[in-house]
């Protein structure tokens, strides 16, 4: 029965018996039936789109700014902002969350949507009422078919308890929540790819200007945004902006879900104040790298940011978009990847840069032809068949990728290798030289021929 | 007409001004700066795809797309930085690592924008030492084209012309990143009749025409600039020879005004017949029962020996002439000047639809609308017109219409390219298109809303109608919807298929038209108002010719002579003992026209002058071979009143003629003194005596061709309103505007079938 489905895996065991931050996207964990109306009511849930529904959408718009809420897909620009820029014309308006949730190293929408929908759901009236619109979209990356279950049957409930559709709570606000299934394009995830998706076209991004706060979704205004931001969005205007902006850093307010995954020994999502830092996610709650091993290095916030190098100062860099930034990465979507010291970075890299070429969309020439040339190149660099040159071509060919591409896509699948070779340069060149991996199972053995 | 407003910028160190909203790239090209594209094409918006064009613009921190970056006040732009350089380079790069490079065996090899910018800004060696991508060459998408995969390198222009110009997806892009490919919906290959552009605008040698393939190469072709012949658009061409002998291909001359830079299939495909061996070689005589070749003096010997006989016996007005509408004007003028003045006959007329009550001398004037002004036009109304079957590129400028925002009103049988766009559908039978507009004219007047109806005679008349349709079947929802759109229309193109007004039901449906197009504000508004959509490339030019019993050229009043119907034997007359065709192939109509042929067979002199072998030629006493389009200068009168000139681009072939030298010939035999023996003399003597090309010459011609002067000038005010329009209209049929039933509506879509 889908009642009685197992939902997301349970949480991974703490080191503590509580946890670090009291939950409040994650609440559902330890709580029973979250998924279900009456226990997400019981729990506070819709009590910030009753105090919405009393305010202006102004008022909507302003405490949500005065919140610091800034969006979790990866830019980190700040959603009242982003509502803000939505113009007051009459027609149609659209909201739409982006729960395409594509990123490697990424996984906390998916535990949100099964397991706690109706928090989506309400952030998703409660900006459809902020900007004036009638409509949202919850575009679903296809894998998610559990969550996308459980999202529709939310919606229904919710409709059946009058919070969804005409006149909800009795206010005159009306509101339709329609969940869409992606068909499994990492590029529908950006935000115009998405919405020629969502429109029935083929997953290839738009052209800006304009941008979708003039002409988005059928070409009218539209506000985007990630998966978690909306859910964090109840707890703002139940609680208020100010009890909102007491957590977090000065410029990133607010908490957030920490993935964490790799070669770690507690993997899974943790919901932390924004600035925590990766000592604390990784070594403290994680329990640092698996298996005994040392930690070579991690991605800080999904396979689109530089790899870091587990300094001193960088396990004790707080993780916001200031802090990261500082050192030469970025907070991304809070994906945090582990690689212990037993990883040959050549495969590592290969790997990534295999999945932005499976990926490209194919539209523009660079992200089309330049990815499906780093992994030819990369991939026989792993072989044991790299060339002296090698490095400063795949250099190059990343340079002539990086800032020509049509959309972000492009500009990230260099990102891997790049911040592994400053790192790692060794043990590419060892690639070359010894045609065999420096570290890992296959260090040593002879590789070239063999495959 | 807002102001435009300029823009400064500066590219490569020099100031350019620019209009507002224009883009780098084309802003750089009004400067004579090139920058390379390849996705980017000037009919469609920018897509920013294929990266070319990337160019250093100071002040961002990436290079960017000069086909998508509008330019902006200061802007200070660079195409040969390094940073351009480099950008533009790295895609050049990309762009040739999967390429097969196989220019030495590919069609494109010479005129390929890949192999030409690569050489501009590519490097002499490569650095890809990998395996290329691998498919199999020649993947037939359909009946015309053929893609190779491994050429591609998807700029997408062929798929967006689908999307954006047919509007019909004939071609996708199938799977994703690099392994994306051109292709079709699965099991439908690619059947458009407009497919042949895609060969035309792909940059690179990935779609060819399989008619084409391995025919020249380009270095060896020959461009000749000419007109299409295949329907009365007058699409303007590029008549492409091998070594200046074989036609090869057509390629489209962009002509904003005509074509827009598109040929539909039939045309760009419609060479065969040039050099076909079919053609007729040698002159031919009559003898006994069958025709036998004679050396052209001996034809022309038989043919003035026998006119003067049968002049001398019967009178002149026992001689006519009919004329086919594939002439050039200069042909058509110097035929009705052969009959009208060498051998004193008004016996002259050629296959058209029927105009009703509309005077000879009105005809030019009501006919304003023009193809390029379909794109200003607010409502597009197709009266018992399609288009998309008899003048395919229309099809294209009307979807660019309505595109723009235009709404698309049909009267008539369904339009299956068109039927889905359209606001408003009056799905009556051809023959009850005119009492469609009588009722709407009927409507407007009852409401008060319609302008220009000073008679009351014709007010009455109309209120009357309104009352016998309000009694009888009512006016249908269509009809009301189609005067509310016609009400609020600022601008309002009607095309009528010429064949219309011969429908039965539909006898004064120009006049009736023109009534509507008065009532609505639209008679004689340059650019829209009416437009006559004809069946061939000079039907229009045959008209202006005076290829009319009723009046010569220009539309000049003369003595009636016989029509062609009185000609081929209407009524259970043989009137004529010699006929001269010129170009046409009357016998084919007889039995539309329910005629015996006893008028044929009654001859005594039948001459024909042909490029085949026709039903008429076959009865002829002497078969003249002539010389097609390709082979000959000259001018045609398109659909819109646009005189175009073409030009040869091969010599005749052996043994034929073109018809003007045939005619002057025959002139000079029957004692004129004749002077003016080309192509531009004669157009210049049209324009000097015919008040309707006033001031027209192949100098001013040019490239582009130009509209009658007329339809350039044409105004209300100077329309004098006349007072054939004033008369009351005649009684109509019983109208059946109802609803269209389902039987009715099947019905419909057949004869739509029927004729596409």
């Amino acid at each position: 029965m889908a009642q009685q489905e197992q939902i997301f895996p349970p949480p991974p065991p703490l080191l503590t018996d509580k946890p670090p931050f009291e939950y409040q996207l994650l609440k559902h964990r330890g709580i029973p039936g979250f998924d279900k109306l009456e226990v997400y009511r019981a729990n506070g849930g819709y009590k910030g789109l009753e105090r919405t529904l009393s305010m202006q959408p102004d008022e909507v718009v302003a405490e949500v700014k005065a919140s610091g809420l800034r969006g979790r897909g990866g830019a980190g620009f700040p959603a009242g902002m982003k509502w803000s820029f939505i113009p007051k014309v009459s027609g149609p308006k659209y909201v739409t969350c982006n729960t395409d949730e594509s990123e490697p190293g990424t996984f906390k929408d998916h535990e949100l949507i099964e397991n706690n929908p109706h928090q989506l759901i309400e952030g998703v009236l409660i900006t459809c009422y902020a900007i004036g619109s009638e409509h949202g979209f919850i575009y679903c990356r296809g894998e998610f078919a559990r969550g996308i279950r459980v999202l529709k049957r939310a919606v229904e409930e919710a409709r059946a308890a009058g919070l969804v559709g005409k006149n909800i709570l009795g206010t005159g606000f009306n509101c339709e929540v329609v969940i869409h299934s992606g068909a499994g394009a990492y590029i529908c995830g950006e935000e115009s790819a998405l919405l020629e998706s969502l429109e029935g076209k083929r997953g290839y991004p738009r052209l800006r200007p304009p941008f979708p706060a003039v002409a988005g979704l059928y070409a009218r205004p539209t506000v985007i945004n990630n998966c978690e931001t909306l859910s964090n969005v109840p707890h703002v205007m139940r609680e208020g902006a100010e009890w909102y902006s007491k957590f977090g850093t000065e410029k990133t307010k607010g908490f957030r879900v920490y993935c964490l995954s790799g070669h770690v020994e507690r993997p899974g999502n943790y919901e932390l104040e924004c600035g925590t830092t990766f000592r604390t996610l990784i070594n403290e709650l994680g329990g640092g790298a698996w298996k005994g091993r040392k930690i070579k290095c991690f991605i800080p916030g999904g396979s689109s940011t530089p790899i870091l190098a587990p300094t001193d100062e960088v396990m004790d860099t707080p993780m916001d978009f200031e802090g990261i930034a500082a050192r030469g990465s970025m907070q991304g979507s809070a994906g945090v990847v582990i690689f212990d010291d037993q990883t040959c970075i050549v495969g590592a890299v290969l790997r990534l840069v295999e999945f932005y070429k499976e990926e490209s969309c194919g539209k523009c020439t660079p992200c089309r032809e330049g990815t499906q040339w780093l992994v030819q190149m990369l991939h026989r660099l792993e072989n044991g068949e790299g060339r002296p040159g090698d490095l400063e071509l795949i250099t190059d060919v990343g340079s002539n990728i990086a800032g020509k591409s049509f959309c972000l896509l492009g500009d990230s699948a260099p990102v891997p290798y790049n911040s592994a070779l400053k790192l790692f340069r060794e043990e590419f060149e060892y690639h070359i030289t010894h045609k065999t991996c420096m570290v890992g199972p296959r260090a040593g053995k002879q590789l070239a021929g063999v495959h | 007409m807002a102001e435009v407003e300029y823009v400064n910028l500066s590219i490569n160190g020099q100031a350019i001004q620019g209009r507002k909203g224009q883009t780098i790239w084309q802003a750089a090209k009004d400067a004579g700066i090139f920058i390379p594209i390849y996705c980017y094409h000037p009919k469609m918006p920018p897509l920013g795809a294929c990266r070319i064009c990337l160019v250093e613009v100071e002040k961002t921190p990436k290079p960017q797309a000069a086909c998508t970056t509008a330019i902006a006040e200061g802007m200070v732009v660079r195409t040969e930085s390094i940073i351009a350089e480099k950008a533009r380079g790295g895609v050049m790069e990309f762009l040739l690592i999967n390429h097969p490079l196989d220019c030495p065996i590919c069609d494109k090899g010479g005129e390929c924008d890949l192999q030409n910018y690569a050489v501009d800004f590519g490097q002499s060696t490569g650095r890809f030492q990998e395996e290329k991508r691998h498919l199999g060459k020649a993947l037939e998408l359909g009946p015309t084209i053929a893609l190779d995969r491994e050429r591609c390198i998807m700029c997408q222009r062929c798929v967006r012309f689908g999307s954006e110009i047919v509007q019909d997806e004939g071609l996708i892009i199938l799977e994703r990143g690099a392994e994306s490919e051109i292709g079709t919906f699965p099991g439908k290959p690619y059947i458009s009749q407009f497919s042949g552009n895609v060969t035309e605008i792909c940059p690179v040698g990935a779609l060819t025409s399989r008619t084409y393939r391995f025919k020249a190469r380009p270095w060896e072709l020959k461009h000749t600039p000419s007109v299409c012949t295949h329907c009365s658009v007058g699409c303007n061409i590029e008549v492409d020879t091998r070594l200046g002998r074989e036609v090869v291909r057509f390629m489209s001359r962009t002509n904003d005004a005509v074509d827009d830079g598109w040929l539909c299939d039939k045309g760009r495909y419609g060479y065969g017949f040039i050099q076909s061996e079919q053609r007729l070689r040698t002159p031919l005589i009559r003898k006994g029962a069958s025709l036998v070749p004679a050396t052209w003096a001996e034809a022309f010997d038989f043919i003035i020996t026998r006119l003067n006989e049968i002049k001398g016996q019967y009178g002149s007005q026992a001689i006519g002439g009919i004329a086919g509408t594939h002439s050039t004007n200069e042909e058509l003028y110097l035929f009705q000047k052969l009959l009208r003045g060498l051998v004193g006959t008004n016996n002259i007329d050629h296959k058209h639809g029927s105009f009703g009550s509309v005077p000879g001398a009105a005809i030019p004037a009501i006919h304003t609308a023009t193809i390029e002004g379909l794109e200003t036009a607010k409502l597009i109304v197709l009266v018992g017109a399609n288009p998309s079957a008899r003048q395919p590129i229309v099809e294209l400028r009307i979807k660019k219409a309505l595109k723009a925002g235009a709404k698309l009103a049909i009267i008539g049988p369904s339009i299956k390219a068109l039927d889905r766009f359209a606001a408003v559908r009056l799905p009556v039978a051809l023959g009850q298109v005119e009492a469609a507009l009588h009722a709407s004219l009927a409507l407007l007047s009852k409401n008060g809303t319609a302008k220009g109806l000073q008679s009351e005679a014709l007010k009455n008349s109309l209120n009357e109608a309104y009352n016998s349709y309000d009694a009888g079947t009512g006016l249908s929802a269509e009809v009301q919807t189609l005067v509310g759109l016609l009400e609020g229309a600022e601008r309002v193109t009607f095309l009528y298929d010429e064949l219309t007004p011969d429908v039965k039901g539909n006898q004064d449906l120009v006049a009736t038209l023109a009534r509507l197009a008065l009532a609505t504000g639209q008679l004689g508004l340059p650019g829209v108002g009416i437009g006559r959509l004809v069946e061939d490339n000079n039907s229009w030019g045959a008209l202006d010719m005076g290829i009319t019993p009723a009046f010569g050229p220009g539309y000049s009043q003369t003595t009636a002579g016989l029509s062609y119907a009185e000609m081929l034997g209407a009524n259970g007359q043989t009137p004529l003992k010699a006929l001269l065709v010129l170009g046409a192939n009357p016998v084919s109509h007889l039995q539309e026209l329910g005629l015996s042929g006893d008028a044929i067979t009654n001859l005594e002199l039948l001459v024909v002058q042909e490029l085949f072998m026709s039903e008429t030629a076959e009865r002829a006493h002497v078969v003249l071979p002539s010389a097609s389009f390709a082979e000959k200068d000259g001018t045609f009168t398109n659909t819109e009143g646009r005189v175009q000139q073409i030009a040869a681009a091969i010599q005749p072939l052996q043994g034929t003629a073109p018809d003007a030298a045939i005619l002057l010939e025959l002139a000079g035999r029957l004692g004129a003194d004749v002077k003016t023996r080309n192509s531009q003399g004669l157009f210049e003597e049209i324009a000097r005596t015919t008040q309707l090309y006033k001031g027209l010459s192949f100098n001013n011609l040019g490239q582009e061709g130009m509209l009658r002067p007329l339809e350039r000038e044409a105004q209300a005010e100077n329309l004098q309103i006349p007072d054939w329009l004033q008369n009351a209209t005649r009684p109509q049929p019983e109208v059946l505007i109802g609803t269209a039933n389902a039987e009715l509506e099947q019905a419909l879509e057949a004869s739509g079938k029927a004729q596409s």
